[in-house]
């Protein structure tokens, strides 16, 4: 099975509001896809469906499973950090490590130690007397060594600084990544996750605007800072956006040869963050 | 053995569950019975150095174990009596504690978020629930009845120093073998699961009030009854809610005939009367109601996962 994941025509509301309109979306095994949305969007929403947590209307399949009646069997093979899902205070740090081991059959006790290891987090401390960064990489080593098909993080790096961050996602891609894995990543730090990311899905007011593969949309949307004397040649190959700032200007082109492009000027791939600017922003 | 108990050495889901529920409520299943019975130890040893004695059916001990003097049925039943009773406060903050953890224990997972964390691993929401259930009606009473063995164990031998201090008595004739220690076994065990079984609605409806709880679950599983009573006597003027919530205490107030020490078969025949309810048809009503609240717990616990 390739498929892990296969939405079709998905809705869920909250009373007159639509948080899912008709979503449509695969994912495959060996992905590493990026759910990138404004607040609101419905990223958390179709994550909490996608792994069982809300009911919905449709057809959803996640590793051939019913997420919602079968969430307990399908927690076997998929792993989650949500951005609320928040390890009691309670727990002492060992004790977490005891309880996942119990629960879950493929969860590697060495190796959660070993991530906790490098980290300065006190094993006989509990949750509620370690810093908030301190209770996201607990939550991280713990999931990381979990041997699931399916790893979804939802804001997983909020509340850790700059540097840890960093060493997260080298250690995603080395340590726990290999393709018979898939991870959905949503975050607001688009340009951190995105050198890491195989595809790309936007949402906005619970709808998917944009769903391509990282390859796809480097190849599609390009960026061209024009000379000042090519710059109307170039306004004439019809670019899908303009942008002005500190007196410069750049035309963003979606599906432009680079070839013709770069007679005019300097080309570049267009950020994850300014596509989605661009796409989200507008008409 | 403790050790191998509170240990998860791998794989083992109820296991697990069952310890996450421990160390969670560890404060009013182990900590509270623990210093009870430490004070209730601490406070016997101050009042045998006094010499007041423990006071006991409103006499003395002292004085009741000088004035009694014939090694007969009744003063084994005193014996018996007195062990039984011992462990009497204990057991009342025990209830106490198992109407608190029942009725948060559905609700401070919603409330600090770690709920997502515990569904984000793979045992199902009935899993959950039924430990928890059995955490508040099997794990707290029976380790609330491992201190009060503890209690009973030290009141033997306090009662045997008072009687070889105060009296020209043998504490082996008049307490070591004098005391009925089945009826004291059987006291402790027999009468806490009836009552467990006759009050299972009222725990498994605070649980049910602790899944849907938006604010204190704790005013609101008492809010509902309170205002089922008021409103059905001011309209219908009758108290058939109150009757009903009553009716499951009954053996509660019965066990308690059992310590009337005056007479010495009294606490056998209690704890027979006790056994004999679970044949009564309203007993089974009350479970039965008491697995449509577990059930409604489980699908509640299911859609809601976030408050």
């Amino acid at each position: 099975m390739t498929n892990y994941i296969s939405a079709k025509s998905l809705n869920k509301s909250f009373g007159k509001f639509e948080a899912l309109k008709d979503v449509n979306v695969t994912i495959d095994k060996g992905q590493i896809v990026g759910l990138i949305g404004s607040n609101g969007a419905g990223k958390t929403t179709l994550i909490n469906a996608l792994l069982g947590l809300s009911s919905y209307e449709g057809e959803l399949s996640v590793l051939g499973l019913d997420p919602h009646s079968q969430r307990d069997e399908l927690m076997k093979e998929v792993c989650f950090i949500s951005d609320v899902a928040t390890l009691p205070g309670w727990i002492k740090v060992e004790q977490a490590v005891d309880f996942v081991g119990g629960v879950h059959k493929s969860f590697n006790r060495e190796k959660a130690l070993g991530f906790l290891s490098q980290t300065s987090i006190p094993l006989d401390k509990k949750v509620s007397k370690l810093s908030k960064g301190m209770v996201v990489q607990l939550h991280l080593a713990l999931i990381m060594s979990i041997d699931a098909k399916i790893l979804v993080l939802d804001e997983p790096t909020l509340g850790l600084d700059i540097i840890y961050r960093k060493t997260f996602y080298d250690q995603l891609l080395e340590d726990y990544f290999d393709e018979e894995r898939t991870i959905i990543i949503t975050t607001h730090q688009v340009d951190e996750i995105e050198n890491i990311l195989t595809d790309v899905i936007f949402i906005k007011d619970g709808r998917i605007m944009y769903d391509a593969s990282m390859d796809e949309t480097l190849d599609t949307w390009k960026v061209l800072e024009p000379t000042n004397e090519h710059i109307d040649e170039a306004r004439a190959l019809s670019p899908y956006r303009e942008k002005n700032s500190l007196g410069r200007t750049s035309l963003i082109y979606k599906g432009q040869d680079k070839e013709t492009l770069k007679q005019f000027g300097d080309v570049s791939r267009l950020s994850l963050s300014d596509l989605f600017v661009t796409l989200m922003s507008g008409e | 053995m403790f050790s191998n108990l509170t240990a998860i050495n791998g794989y083992n889901p109820i296991k697990a569950l069952f310890l996450k529920e421990f160390w969670d409520n560890k404060r009013a299943i182990f900590t509270t019975p623990m210093v009870i019975t430490g004070l209730f130890i601490f406070f016997a040893i101050v009042a045998m150095i006094n010499g007041s004695g423990m006071m006991f059916d409103g006499v003395s001990m002292n004085d009741h174990l000088s004035n009694n003097t014939e090694f007969d049925e009744k003063s084994s039943a005193i014996m018996t009596g007195i062990l039984m009773v011992s462990p009497m406060v204990l057991m009342i903050s025990v209830g106490f504690s198992m109407v608190f953890t029942a009725l948060s224990v559905l609700f401070d997972e919603r409330k600090d978020k770690s709920i997502l964390f515990w569904k984000s691993m793979p045992v199902s929401d009935t899993q959950e629930v039924l430990v928890k259930l059995a955490t508040v009606v099997v794990v707290t009473p029976v380790i609330a009845i491992g201190f009060a063995l503890i209690i009973q164990f030290f009141t033997t031998f306090m009662l045997g120093a008072i009687v070889s201090i105060n009296t020209d008595y043998s504490a082996w004739d008049l307490v070591f073998t004098n005391i009925n220690y089945l009826a004291v076994i059987i006291g402790d065990i027999v009468p806490v699961f009836v009552i467990i079984l006759w009050t299972l609605p009222i725990f498994t409806y605070f649980m049910l009030v602790s899944s849907f709880s938006r604010r204190s679950p704790f005013l609101l599983a008492f809010i509902i009854p309170v205002l089922g009573v008021v409103i059905e006597k001011i309209f219908f003027d009758s108290e058939q809610i109150l009757r009903v919530i009553a009716s499951r205490f009954t053996y509660l107030e019965k066990y308690g005939d059992r310590y009337d020490i005056d007479d010495g078969g009294n606490m056998i025949e209690a704890v027979t009367g006790l056994l004999g309810s679970l044949g009564e048809p309203s007993l089974w009503i009350g479970i039965i109601v008491a697995a449509a609240m577990i059930a409604g717990s489980i699908q509640i616990r299911k859609r809601n996962s976030i408050t």
